[in-house]
């Protein structure tokens, strides 16, 4: 079985496909430069997670907060902040559809928002930062299950 | 010997390409420009680079004389809008152009 984080960031990457104007352009966790053919696209990272331990006793329930970026990809010579803006309201709804994350977790929330453009290329682009916190809860010992 | 602006159309006869440029409001004419369209990484603040031509050329800047952000230029079938112009002083400028 799979780290629950590992799931978490499925279902976000599930949720996420589709969309009107990404369709099936999601990369989770991309590593590489994104080139024309790949736009306008969503790229999915989990940044971060909190862990407190919210009993004492051995066996502890680990209340854990993950953050997501989850980033939009857009390239235009007009609009491109509508563009980014549009495809980031896009994504807030579908986030929001199912804050449990399809029962792995206990909330979905999104915290901020930021975006960045460039006139370098040939035509100009811009991105879109949506951070998401995602409250979950594992027993120690057995990060695969989510309770 | 001091560079001429006829040197400097040798030079782009040999390397250029031909051009039209349209300045705003203004009428074409074809000029012989040096074309760049090399790939480059460009950072727009997320988490990877886009990975995108950046077209310019190089024109006497007597064939430019009042290059603006906003003028055409046809350049390979491709027409391209004026977004930065760099006179460098002497006697070339470089525009940055935007596809269309």
């Amino acid at each position: 079985m799979a780290h629950v984080r590992k799931s978490i960031r499925d279902n976000i990457v599930t949720t996420l496909t589709g969309l009107s104007a990404t369709g099936s352009r999601v990369y989770p966790t991309r590593v590489y430069p994104i080139a024309d053919a790949l736009l306008p696209g969503i790229a999915i990272y989990t940044r971060s997670e909190e862990v407190l331990n919210s009993t004492i006793t051995i066996g502890r329930n680990l209340v854990r907060t993950l953050t997501v970026a989850v980033e939009v990809y857009a390239k235009g010579v007009t609009g491109l902040d509508d563009t980014v803006d549009a495809i980031a309201s896009e994504i807030e709804v579908a986030l929001a559809a199912d804050v449990t994350r399809g029962g792995l977790a206990k909330d979905t929330r999104v915290l901020s928002f930021e975006s960045d453009f460039s006139g370098d290329p040939d035509q100009p682009v811009g991105t879109g930062t949506i951070t998401v916190e995602i409250d979950y809860v594992t027993i120690e010992g057995a990060p695969e299950v989510a309770v | 010997m001091v560079e001429t602006a006829d040197d400097r159309l040798i030079m782009l006869t040999d390397f250029g390409v031909a051009a039209t440029y349209t300045p705003s409001g203004g009428s074409a004419s074809a000029i012989t420009v040096i074309f760049d369209n090399e790939y480059i990484p460009v950072d727009a603040g997320a988490s990877v680079s886009f990975a995108m031509n950046q077209p310019k050329a190089m024109a006497r800047t007597q064939d430019i004389p009042n290059a603006a952000e906003g003028d055409a230029i046809v350049i390979g079938g491709v027409n391209y809008i004026i977004r930065v112009v760099m006179t460098d002083g002497t006697g070339m400028t470089e525009i940055m152009l935007e596809a269309q």
